[in-house]
């Protein structure tokens, strides 16, 4: 007997770099930004996974609100699911994210090229979807807002040309009433350029030219500015930059009271207003994570530093914590994917919802998407003034 | 006054019964899906406008709306909407200062459009079938085209007339008449679009209190030239009959173009985008407001009126352009050209004479997410008789009988305003907060106008407003001769989708 043990753990040494551990069975082991990225079952807890990254682990397990698949699979599922997108389904020349995992792309020109806080449509040519936006405080009033959009993407490079459309946007909102028929078309361009905006107002029938507004100006009837919105560029008063650090996305943030947590994945699966398969989603706990840092150079900014985490895998920011000028936290957001998308056999990865506590005010916020349609061949010319004087009603419009 | 206490609370049952009506026809509880293939909104309206500084503390409005649209797109390429608006002004059976004093006069023509008053403020306000294929688009059915690039002013944006019940209603939506027609874009390639407008509704016209000789200037908004020109034909009417003992007395006949093909508007634009410029090019064949022209072609030997529309053409341009630094905001241009548009002379004879105007308006964001707009419009009536005071305005009071002229009220050729814009949507959680500013100034006569709003989005469905408006200038003038109606007004909106 004195000798059988030290022969196990003699084995069990020489085997363990062959991902045969002591009755842990590896599911996975990567190299990710030079460390290693290795997912094992853990033993006795069927479902439940261990997750390590260099030097760090974590424990994954399965929560009610998750997809089937994920809860089947386990935190392998952001590989499988990553570099389907990334690789085998490449529709986009761009890959900002495999840019990122690779480390041959600065923080500034991922912003740039990124989709923020929606990442899938970085590999498609067209997206489309209805929205709706719930915004609540303290007291628990409750506001809402929803509409629908369309984005069509033209940057066929990391360096397209300056000056040339990189997206254009059609939005449309249909609620709250007062603001029903509202519409923007929206073109994006390289560069410094400034964007072309055009606004409908179904108070006067008209469409207007707007100049450029305050990217820290707040989206109505949410914590979100138009800063954080996929529309905006890298700002020249603000420095990105990637940290030295990065992590497993894990759950944290406290809870409040009547709207969960911000940085965890429970919604509320009681919603009325959304059924089936749209609610059920992931948010990247136990994918490796790096994290880039946006400084603000001006000492009026609303903010000082933002810290994002961005799945290395799936490419999904799927948290971020915004300071103030003093260091304390104003604002935490959390990313959640959806991950069935209307006509496709497989499931992908949609944006599901982004939720958000804003600590200094203590407004919280939950932004939904559905009805999503991606690649669906939107035309060049539906992202124009007319299309706006026609007031759409529907994602149908522009069949 | 026991029958006027009773027709008070006959009127006001009345009211409460529309207003009932109006309840139930809410879809409480239910929401658009649950009206099978259909989308529906609605919104319930009131608007109290309340002259609270000068005359009689009276209302001057009282007016309740029922909006509801229905729309159904199941049908591939195709959508169908269709507008229900019903409203009741109830300050005919509350106030008895002002309009609603004169119930008797103005009732029929502005208290509901219930079975009535289509040419102004219909029931049925938009009935449209879209089809759309590519780059075509077609609208048929009655709606709802707004051209040009201005606010509040009106040389491209003439499509669709108005309805001047309350010039100062802010949201053109809501006065605007709608038409029918046939409205079809279709797209060129990436150069532009083309549309081409028929509108073979019956005629319409801008609608003003005070159209029929029997309103007088009863109601608050009359202006001052309709009040005159409706006195005149009263006592014109008066001696014809009594004086020189002529039956017919001094008859005003109105005589709209007949309904048919010939008599349509047309209407065709070209719009565009060019080195960052947003423009258009506009070209509209249509019909002149009703003037009143001399039977005999000369005021003073007139027996009679011919009230009477012009043909008139109207060409047009209008564009605007982002410009960065230094200027960081829209610079936009509008100016039309209209051929033959007749205008009164002080002898009250007619003149067509063309005129043209342009618009120049400047838009930028201050202190982050203030909107502000300026705007320089100038007019000219070309080829005028002379420079100073050539033409009647829409503030004349007074007629000298041993002239036989106008003797005030008059407009120089050329008519320069200035405007100003202030607008602020972020007040309060989730920006529900509204609060806008709006300022005319007249460079020629120095009237002016001053108009206010605060809104607040109480919840997703009730919006509450207060506002304000305020006139200067003499009594002769434009806005001037609305300086007794100053008022404070409030709206409270429940909306549903």
């Amino acid at each position: 007997m004195g000798l059988v043990l030290p022969l196990i753990v003699t084995l069990g040494a020489l085997l363990a770099p062959l991902g045969i551990g002591y009755g842990a069975e590896v599911v996975l082991k990567e190299t990710v930004m030079g460390k290693e990225y290795r997912i094992e079952k853990v033993d006795g807890e069927p479902g439940n996974f261990w997750v390590y990254w260099g030097e760090e682990k974590d424990k994954w397990e399965p929560r009610v609100w998750q997809p089937k698949e994920l809860k089947e699979q386990g935190p392998i599922f952001y590989y499988n699911m990553g570099k389907k997108l990334g690789e085998e389904e490449k529709r986009f020349p761009i890959s900002a994210v495999k840019l990122m995992r690779e480390d041959i792309i600065t923080a500034t020109q991922f912003h740039d090229a990124y989709f923020t806080n929606n990442m899938l449509p970085n590999y498609m040519n067209t997206f489309q979807d209805n929205f709706f936006a719930e915004l609540y405080n303290v007291k628990g009033k409750r506001l809402t807002m929803g509409g629908f959009e369309f984005m069509k993407q033209y940057r066929q490079a990391i360096d397209y040309p300056e000056g040339e459309p990189q997206r254009k946007y059609v939005f449309v909102q249909n609620e709250p009433e007062e603001s029903s028929g509202v519409g923007m078309v929206q073109i994006v361009y390289m560069g410094a350029k400034a964007d072309d905006n055009f606004l409908y107002l179904p108070a006067v029938r008209k469409v207007r030219r707007l100049a450029v507004a305050s990217v820290q100006d707040y989206i109505a009837r949410s914590i979100v500015r138009n800063e954080d919105n996929a529309l905006s560029k890298p700002q020249p008063t603000q420095e990105y930059k990637w940290t030295g650090e990065s992590g497993l996305c894990k759950y944290r943030g406290k809870e409040y009271p009547g709207h969960g947590t911000a940085a965890d994945g429970l919604l509320y699966q009681n919603d009325p207003n959304y059924k089936g398969e749209d609610h059920t989603w992931v948010e990247g706990i136990g994918e490796p994570g790096r994290i880039m840092e946006v400084v603000s150079k001006d000492p009026g900014w609303w903010y000082g530093k933002q810290v994002r985490l961005f799945g290395l895998l799936t490419g999904y920011p799927w948290q971020e914590d915004t300071y103030d000028q003093k260091g304390r936290l104003i604002r935490q957001m959390v990313t959640n994917q959806g991950i069935y998308v209307a006509g496709f056999k497989d499931p992908r990865f949609h944006w599901g919802t982004i939720k958000g506590i804003e600590q200094s005010t203590g407004f919280s916020n939950r932004i939904y998407s559905f009805n999503i349609g991606l690649d669906l061949g939107i035309p060049d010319d539906f992202f124009q003034e007319k299309t706006l004087l026609k007031e759409l009603k529907d994602l149908n419009a522009w069949r | 006054m026991e029958k006027e206490e009773y027709t008070m609370k006959k009127n006001i049952k009345r009211t409460i019964s529309f207003l009932i009506f109006c309840f139930l026809l809410v879809p409480w509880g239910v929401d658009a899906f649950e009206l099978g293939p259909f989308d529906a909104s609605f919104y319930l309206l009131n608007q109290t406008y309340i002259r609270a500084w000068h005359g009689p503390d009276d209302i001057m409005q009282s007016r309740n709306e029922f909006n509801f649209e229905l729309t159904y797109s199941e049908i591939p390429h195709t959508t169908f909407f269709i507008n229900l608006r019903p409203f009741y002004d109830a300050v005919y059976d509350i106030e008895d200062e002002g309009t609603g004093g004169n119930a008797r006069h103005l009732r029929s023509g502005w208290a509901h459009n219930l079975i009535r008053n289509d040419d102004r403020d219909p029931f049925l306000r938009e009935c449209y079938l879209d089809y759309h294929l590519k780059s075509t688009d077609i609208r048929l059915g009655r709606q709802i085209v707004a051209w040009g690039k201005s606010d509040g002013v009106y040389m491209l944006d003439i499509i669709n007339p108005f309805n001047y019940r309350n010039p100062s209603e802010f949201k053109e939506e809501l006065t605007r008449i709608p038409l029918w027609m046939l409205n079809v874009n279709q797209g060129i390639c990436d150069y532009g679009t083309f549309q081409l407008l028929w509108i073979f509704d019956k005629y319409r016209s801008n609608m003003f209190p005070g159209f029929r000789i029997s309103q007088d200037g009863y109601h608050d908004w009359t202006f001052n030239t309709v009040t005159l020109s409706n006195e005149l034909y009263v006592i014109f009417d008066d001696f014809f009959k009594n004086a020189l003992g002529i039956p017919e007395g001094y008859p005003v006949v109105f005589r709209e173009p007949a309904h048919n093909f010939k008599n349509s508007k047309f209407g065709a634009r070209w719009s565009g985008l060019w080195k960052g410029f947003s423009y258009t090019l506009n070209y509209f064949y249509t019909w002149s407001d009703p003037f009143d022209w001399p039977n005999t072609g000369l005021a003073a030997t007139s027996y009679a009126i011919k009230r009477r529309a012009d043909r008139i053409s109207v060409f047009g341009l209008s564009l605007d352009k982002y410009f960065e630094k230094p200027l960081n905001g829209v610079v936009r241009l509008e100016t039309a050209y209209t051929k033959n548009m007749p205008f009164y002379l002080p002898d009250t004879n007619l003149q067509e004479r063309d005129q043209i105007g342009y618009m120049l308006g400047y838009d930028r964001w201050v202190h982050k997410d203030w909107l502000l707009s300026f705007q320089l419009w100038q007019n000219f009536i070309l080829d005028p008789v002379h420079h100073k005071n050539a033409y009647v305005g829409f503030g004349a009071t007074e007629f000298d009988f041993n002239t036989f002229t106008v003797a005030n009220g008059l407009i120089d050729p050329i008519v320069s305003n200035l405007t100003a814009y202030l607008a602020h949507d972020g007040f309060f959680m989730g920006d529900t907060g509204h609060v806008e500013f709006f300022f005319l100034n007249n460079l020629n006569e120095g009237y002016k106008w001053f108009w206010t709003k605060f809104r607040y989005e109480l919840t997703d469905q009730i919006n509450l407003a207060i506002g304000m408006n305020f006139f200067w200038g003499n009594e002769d003038d434009l806005f001037g001769q609305f300086h007794d109606n100053d008022n404070i007004f409030f709206e409270i909106k429940y909306g549903f989708i």
